[in-house]
């Protein structure tokens, strides 16, 4: 599994103007796991008390899948031009 | 750079292929020669390679590419496809029933339930041979991996 994506890029521009926009996704990710580990003994209870429920027994692979769905965004490109128009993102 | 990434270069200079057409080329000609350099006969056939992203690309024809024609280009990662595709197979029925519906309805007959992880690694198999390109007298088409 490879790293979530650091940076996503963005473009829009009418030809005319434009503006890039650079968001750094990797400021982001410490803060998602300082919450997860606040949160987590909260999770952990309420898994306890509902382990019976056969989702509560698939929310471990869902949540594993969706954190591989994350890391497999980094690569991903969107571009759409219209006459002068472009729209662009970028996931690095 | 090689005579091979050379010739790519000047047929694109001399406008006999597209950009799209000679990145396509380079990245096929590039990492061949690479692991041919590293390990003589150790670098798998070009073809064999595993895609790494699914292409896909709207383009206007020279008949229809007037000014406000629309172009699209995405490069989605074959192994979010993969990743993707595991969530939904981990979806509850009835979401997977009712996105079954919402895609029978737009066309597509596809059983999201009936998706298996030995048939996600055969369609990822698959799109290695994918190649799709459509043209009409507006626009073209094109879906393929790199």
């Amino acid at each position: 599994m490879s790293l979530p994506p650091l940076v996503m890029r963005c473009r829009v521009s009418d030809g005319r103007r434009g503006f890039p926009l650079w968001i750094p996704l990797f400021l982001l990710w410490p803060l998602a796991l300082a919450i997860l580990l606040v949160l987590a003994p909260f999770l952990l209870v309420a898994a306890a008390v509902r382990w019976g429920g056969a989702w509560c027994r698939r929310l471990p692979r869902v949540g594993w899948a969706f954190l591989r769905c994350l890391c497999s965004v980094r690569g991903l490109e969107l571009d759409f031009r219209k006459g002068e128009e472009r729209f662009r993102i970028s996931m690095k | 750079m090689s005579d091979n990434q050379k010739k790519v270069l000047e047929m694109l200079a001399e406008k006999k292929i597209t950009v799209d057409e000679a990145y396509r080329l380079l990245t096929l000609v590039g990492p061949e020669e690479e692991a041919g350099a590293a390990a003589p006969g150790a670098g798998e056939p070009v073809g064999k390679r595993r895609p790494k992203y699914l292409r896909v690309s709207v383009q206007p024809t020279d008949e229809g590419g007037e000014a406000g024609a629309e172009r699209v280009n995405i490069r989605v990662p074959v192994a979010l496809i993969r990743a993707g595709m595991n969530l939904a197979s981990l979806m509850p029925s009835i979401a997977v029933s009712r996105a079954s519906e919402a895609l029978k309805e737009k066309g597509l007959d596809l059983d999201l339930s009936r998706i298996k992880g030995e048939d996600l690694d055969q369609l990822i198999e698959a799109l290695n041979d994918l190649e799709v390109d459509v043209k009409d007298k507006k626009e073209r088409v094109r879906i393929h991996t790199e």
